[in-house]
């Protein structure tokens, strides 16, 4: 089976593509670096079928940064048998750079001229047929997001004849020179030759090949004032300049508003980014309380009533019940909960808004030892702490990819949402569910001064391209929504109907009475709750969402506020929040950042829930 | 119409240093060749260099960056003819005019870092007559001015700058700076925000009409 890859720049629709040919459903965002791993998929067009690869989005594959390497070796080491370069139309010259540099490799490739759309409403008409003159291989003009020409990739990855590129870029002769000596003297490539100038270790590429080059960079170096990787930087960009000038023409058009005037001041830039965040949970709180009144409403009538009042056998009754609950819990509270915030974080992602909110928040970040783009994790940390944990990839140094990781594991994900709306602005009130809020953000604020201080390692400043001002397309955002929904219905459902009816057969024989006899005294001590209430928390571990769930299961009810007091309730929720993250954000936290740190992190979290939800129990009390 | 011609009459309209210049008094700036004068116009606005409206015709973003770019040229052949060659000034300005346009950014660049290494103070002290402007960092720059890049300190460290294209003689825009140094900048049509400590390190000229 043939092997196809795409390359290109961050945020120019590589995945996009991919999701259109493959039928499948990775991320697709509007900020740079959404993609981070590598994913692979099966094209079926017509009878055949190939393989195609979304790699991370990359300025460049000299890079030095964890992606450019990745795609780097990807290219030169890997089995590809096309590379489909994916450049932004409306940004054509700096995407060429790129381009250039894949066409050094002389691997088979294609162009793929994508955001047609946005090319012309900016005004610019690119000769294809010149550039494909130029480079010697096909062009292919698409919009992603319309499914335009997309066929056509297909089409041509299947065909007989796949071209190579054969453009020269002109480099300075010095260059050039010490190239060639290289190529000769080692039996390399030109583009090998080209990556040891520039100091780029490569496996290809022996200790000695390297030791080499470096001594004619200095050289070089010396000779220009200016090392070797910006002479070649700088002869790139030229020729990229030059190829853009001979292929575009300029229409005019009418300007368009420009949203960024407000968007990256200071004033109103900062008051409307405040404004979002705290209208996104506002909304959350009040539809998704609505949701959930209606739903649970209509359940008890309809099911959990006519089904008590059958009068089975108290076996059958306790089990039927059980699954009621749960379903009532899972589908009741948790879903329109989950659901909506998804929602909003989806649109928050595709409208472009996360850059220039990352762009405002650069001195503020810094107090956390982070940079503006830290701050795209800590927001997508509202939806789910998993992907936000894995997004700190884009992040330059390990430095901040620990603080981030931390920091992204104390702020409330969608499932602990689910727990404050759920429990607290529904039986105590919003003010109340705030203030959590306002907790938990007084103590991740402190955490990263903290951590700012202590966690060694360099510090790099923000570099970040700002993403195109779009309208989020419905029919994407209610697809990666009901994506990341997906995952709670197939996941959490099955787990919670499956605890659900254990805890419901414990219960009929006894065995939850036992335990909660023994945690009782205990957990009454310590954070003024039942034993049930406790077992509860426990639950939260698995999901967070979960600890919630199987608070109603266990006091057999969905009306907490009959079972707990306010303040139960709020200590009960505090806790829930900050104690322990779930066991899939501490796999994924020991996968990115090491078992060390995430063991570190899972016995502070723990430590700092329960001491506050005791101290919390002792001011109640004292009151 | 010819190339040449439409480098002048941009760098012409640069040169006024006002916002909009009525076409009619444009044929009194541009010396030499006035043949399909209106065209070269009609020319350059339809590429996207000038806009057009009653009160005349003014530069866009694109085309101050192209008149920039030649006025810079000019500036340094000049210098070279003087100073090194030690023409006369006229007829250096009149020759650099012929030159500007068929040189590369490369090699102006080259030749301003040999201009400087040579005679650094005395340099400094043609700065008027070159419209060279002192070289400092990003962070001191107004919002809004189109800049020309000088030098990257530090490069090593930010080596993502030079695959964005900021690179020594790029034109960039710096389209927003915050109170504490963060800035944006738009380079090759993309907009880049920057950490202060990073936009200190880019060292630029100002090229904006006085
Ligand atoms: N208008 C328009 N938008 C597009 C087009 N193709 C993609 N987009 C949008 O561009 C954004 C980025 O798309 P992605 O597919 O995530 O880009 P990517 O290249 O995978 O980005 P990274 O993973 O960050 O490297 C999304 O918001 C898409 O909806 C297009 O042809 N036209
Ligand atoms: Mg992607």
């Amino acid at each position: 089976m043939k092997k196809a890859v795409l390359i290109g720049n961050p945020s120019v629709g590589k995945s996009l593509i991919f999701n259109n040919l493959t039928g499948l459903g990775v991320e697709v965002s509007n900020y740079p670096g959404t993609t981070v791993g590598i994913m692979s998929g099966i094209v079926r067009y017509g009878e055949a079928e190939f393989s195609i690869t979304d790699l991370p989005g990359i300025y460049s594959i000299s890079g030095k940064s964890d992606e450019e390497r990745l795609v780097r070796e990807y290219l030169v080491t890997g089995d590809s048998d096309l590379i489909v370069a994916v450049l932004d139309a409306k940004h054509l010259e700096r995407n060429l750079y790129l381009l250039l540099q894949i066409a050094e490799l002389r691997k088979p490739s294609v162009i793929v001229l994508n955001m047609m759309d946005d090319a012309k409403s900016a005004g610019k008409i690119i000769d294809s047929a010149a550039l494909s003159v130029k480079f010697g291989v096909p062009v292919i003009e698409t919009i992603a997001t319309e499914g335009k020409n997309l066929e056509k990739i297909a089409e041509y990855v299947l065909g007989d004849n796949l071209s190579i590129p054969k453009i020269i870029p002109r480099y300075d002769h010095h260059i050039e020179a010490a190239a060639k000596s290289l190529q000769k003297y080692h039996n390399i490539s030109e583009a090998e030759a080209l990556f040891a100038l520039e100091n780029v270790t490569l496996s290809t590429l022996s200790p000695d090949i390297m030791e080499s080059a470096l001594v004619i960079a200095a050289e070089i170096e010396k000779r220009h004032m200016m090392s070797p990787q910006q002479i070649i930087g700088a002869n790139r960009h030229n020729t990229a300049k030059s190829i853009t000038d001979d292929v575009t023409s300029i229409a005019p058009v009418r300007k368009r508003r420009n949203l960024d005037s407000l968007l990256t001041k200071s004033f109103p830039g900062i008051p409307i980014l405040i404004l979002t965040m705290i209208g996104i949970l506002a909304v959350v709180f009040v539809v998704g309380g609505f949701l959930e009144e209606t739903i649970i409403g209509l359940m008890t009538t309809y099911i959990s009533e006519p089904f008590h009042a059958l009068g089975l056998a108290s076996l059958p009754d306790t089990v039927g019940g059980a699954v009621i609950l749960a379903l009532m819990s899972g589908l009741g509270i948790a879903f329109p909960y989950v659901f909506l915030f998804y929602l909003f974080i989806s649109i928050l992602e595709d409208t472009g808004y996360l850059t220039r909110a990352a762009f405002l928040a650069d001195r503020g970040m810094h107090h956390l030892g982070l940079h503006g783009q830290g701050l795209i994790p800590l927001v997508l940390s509202f939806g789910c702490s998993v992907p936000a944990i894995m997004s700190t990839r884009l992040l330059p140094t390990r430095r901040e990819r620990i603080i981030a990781s931390v920091l992204v594991t104390m702020l409330p994900c969608s499932a602990r949402t689910v727990v404050i709306s759920g429990i607290v602005a529904s039986f105590i009130g919003f003010g109340a569910a705030f203030s959590i809020y306002g907790i938990v953000f007084m103590l991740v604020f402190a955490l990263g001064v903290v951590l700012s201080k202590i966690t060694p390692g360099e510090q790099y400043g923000m570099i970040l391209e700002m993403s195109e001002l779009r309208k989020p397309i419905p029919k994407y955002v209610f697809r990666k929504a009901w994506m990341r929904v997906k995952e709670f219905l197939y996941i959490a459902m099955p787990l919670l109907l499956i605890s659900s009816v254990i805890l419901g057969l414990f219960e009929y024989f006894g065995l939850v009475t036992m335990f909660e006899s023994f945690i009782d005294p205990i957990s009454y001590a310590v954070l003024g709750l039942p034993g049930f209430a406790f077992t509860a928390l426990l639950f939260g571990i698995l999901r967070k969402e979960m600890a919630f769930e199987t608070l109603a299961i266990m006091g057999g009810t969905t009306d907490l506020a009959a079972i707990l007091s306010s303040g139960q309730l709020y200590i009960f929720a505090l806790v829930c929040v900050l104690f322990v993250p779930c066991i899939s954000t501490v796999a994924v936290l020991m996968k990115e950042i090491g078992v060390k740190p995430a063991a570190l992190i899972t016995v502070f979290t723990l430590t700092l829930g329960i001491s506050l939800g005791a101290l919390l129990n002792i001011i109640f009390m004292i009151v | 119409m010819t190339f040449e011609l439409s480098e002048d009459i941009l760098e012409a309209i640069l040169n006024t240093g006002k916002e909009t210049v009525k076409v009619s008094s444009l044929g009194n700036l541009v010396s030499g060749d006035t043949d399909g004068f209106g065209k070269a116009v009609t020319c350059l606005v339809e590429k996207g260099y000038l806009n057009e409206s009653v009160a005349g015709v003014s530069l866009t973003e694109k085309g101050a960056k192209k008149a920039a770019q030649v006025a810079r040229k000019h500036a340094v052949l000049t210098s070279f003819l003087t100073e090194v060659l030690g023409n006369e000034p006229d007829n250096a300005s009149k020759e650099a005019c012929l030159m500007e346009h068929t040189i590369s950014s490369e090699t102006i660049e080259k030749l301003d870092t040999f201009l400087e290494e040579r005679n650094p103070t005395e340099h400094e002290g043609h700065a008027e007559l070159t419209k060279r402007s002192p070289i400092i960092s990003l962070s001191e720059c107004p919002e809004g001015s189109l800049l020309h890049v000088s030098m990257i300190k530090c490069f090593a460290k930010h080596s993502r700058l030079i695959d964005l294209g900021v690179i020594p003689g790029e034109l960039i825009t710096l389209r927003r700076k915050l109170a504490n140094n963060a800035v944006v900048i738009t380079v090759k049509g993309c907009d880049i925000a920057l950490s202060p400590e990073v936009a200190e390190n880019i060292m630029v000229e100002r090229c904006n009409p006085r």
